[in-house]
């Protein structure tokens, strides 16, 4: 059997980092209960249970299921829709200044695209395959190039946002968080080309997610010194 | 050859449209100063000329001068189209990215510009089928513009519906969900980027009842109460 060891590897590492940063986030959450820091706890959840449903696909082979089964399933269709889910309480932080009246029906809304395109890939009738160590998704070109741009709309959103961040404080360790977030974003964003079914690309790009991944942990767990 | 009547028509009439909210804006500049309202209007500004560039594509089109028609309807109004959304965005901008608000414009006329080259570079070229112009874009660049397009009237979409649900006034809550109804439709009319004939022509149609919408939207005096 030829078991996507790579893909898998880097996946469970991306895994450990995001469950901790929302462990962190959570806690932050407990501590000042600000709605904000409890939608930002939310998107983690859904990056997080997203990661869950496709490391369990991937075990499927292990256990003598049909990868097809958990790929197509756990991965092509529950993950995309809990990513996309999660993706509406981030969308909740801005909605809250500009859309007050309607913001609580972004994850709704967000969810149901993600079930949208969840689905249409669940149907497709291409299977997910494994070559050289990765699994092509073999997702319908639509979702594929839709998710994508969706995907990197919201994440270059986030990187400006952390970058007048960092132009807006004199405080140099704010500052170097705020570029840590910005980094993090950017290669959480080159990392959405993993949809595109090319395996030296999604072999590039889950590298960088792996570093995106790392810099998110590090970031939020990054204490800024109080500079005197 | 089939004149493609049909695409050459609504973007004529959409452009009318446009064109009387550009003018109406303009107006609302003079009067208040407003940085977002100058904003709104550059916005507006490049979309007329990306209605301009598909006009004068269906006319290279019309003359069998597939290179050129390809240039301005798949290059060069894609290139104004997403170049011009920046200053659309500056206007979120102002309140959460103050400090590079700026630099929007450049980034999404860097995003028009890449489009634009690759649509130059694509060696397909637009063909007539059933009255229409199909441009035979790669399909990235279709989905991605279809997705963009969609984000920004969703979220036009959503500021109106919010500022209807707001406001007590109903003159003025009429005109918000008037102008919410009509992003939603130029969102769904962005569909338009699909090549096939019949969603050309369904899109197309509806374009122009979103293009008038906006225009009444834009228009409509509130009484007050």
């Amino acid at each position: 059997m030829n078991f996507p060891y790579y893909q898998t590897i880097i996946e469970i590492l991306d895994t450990v980092f995001v469950l901790l940063a929302y462990l962190k986030l959570r806690n932050e959450y407990k501590k000042n209960g600000e709605e904000n820091t409890l939608n930002v706890s939310r998107l983690i959840l859904g990056y997080l249970i997203y990661f869950l449903c496709f490391n369990i696909g991937v075990l499927f082979p292990l256990f003598g299921l049909p990868i097809e089964l958990g790929i197509k399933i756990m991965h092509n269709f529950l993950s995309t829709f809990f990513v996309f889910w999660g993706a509406g309480y981030l969308l909740k932080i801005p909605a809250s200044m500009y859309f007050p009246k309607i913001k609580n029906i972004l994850p709704l809304f967000t969810a149901l695209y993600g079930l949208t395109v969840g689905l249409a890939s669940l149907w497709h009738k291409e299977m997910p395959v494994i070559e050289k160590g990765v699994i092509k998704l073999n997702m319908p070109d639509w979702v594929v190039y839709t998710n994508i741009g969706t995907a990197l709309a919201i994440v270059s959103v986030i990187v400006l946002f952390f970058l007048n961040g960092a132009l807006s404080t004199s405080d140099k360790y704010i500052r170097r968080r705020s570029l840590l977030l910005a980094t993090t974003a950017f290669c959480i964003g080159v990392s959405t080309l993993y949809w595109l079914p090319n395996t030296l690309i999604i072999t590039m790009v889950i590298t960088v997610a792996l570093i995106g991944y790392f810099l998110l942990f590090y970031g939020i767990y990054y204490k800024p010194k109080k500079t005197t | 050859m089939a004149f493609h009547y049909w695409q050459i028509t609504v973007s004529f009439i959409d452009s009318i449209f446009l064109f009387l909210i550009l003018l109406k804006i303009i107006k609302e500049y003079r009067k208040n100063k407003i940085e977002n309202v100058s904003n709104l209007a550059l916005f507006i500004f490049f979309y007329l000329l990306f209605f301009a560039s598909l006009i004068v594509g269906f006319i290279f089109f019309y003359r069998n001068d597939m290179i050129m028609g390809k240039l301005w309807h798949n290059v060069f109004s894609i290139f104004f189209l997403f170049g011009g959304a920046g200053f659309l965005l500056k206007i979120p901008a102002s309140v959460y990215l103050p400090k590079i608000k700026g630099l929007l414009p450049y980034l999404t006329f860097g995003y028009g510009l890449a489009a634009a080259l690759i649509s130059f570079f694509n060696p397909h070229l637009p063909q007539f089928k059933n009255e229409v112009v199909l441009n035979n874009l790669p399909d990235w660049i279709i989905y991605n513009n279809i997705i963009f397009s969609l984000i920004i009237a969703l979220t036009a979409g959503f500021f109106f519906v919010n500022g209807a649900l707001a406001v007590k006034n109903k003159y003025l809550r009429r005109r918000y969900l008037i102008l919410a109804l009509a992003s939603f439709l130029l969102g769904i009319s962005a569909l338009f980027w699909i090549p096939d004939p019949v969603f050309i022509k369904i899109f197309s149609i509806i374009s122009i009842f979103a293009y008038g919408l906006a225009a009444l939207g834009v228009y409509y005096q509130p009484k007050d109460i």
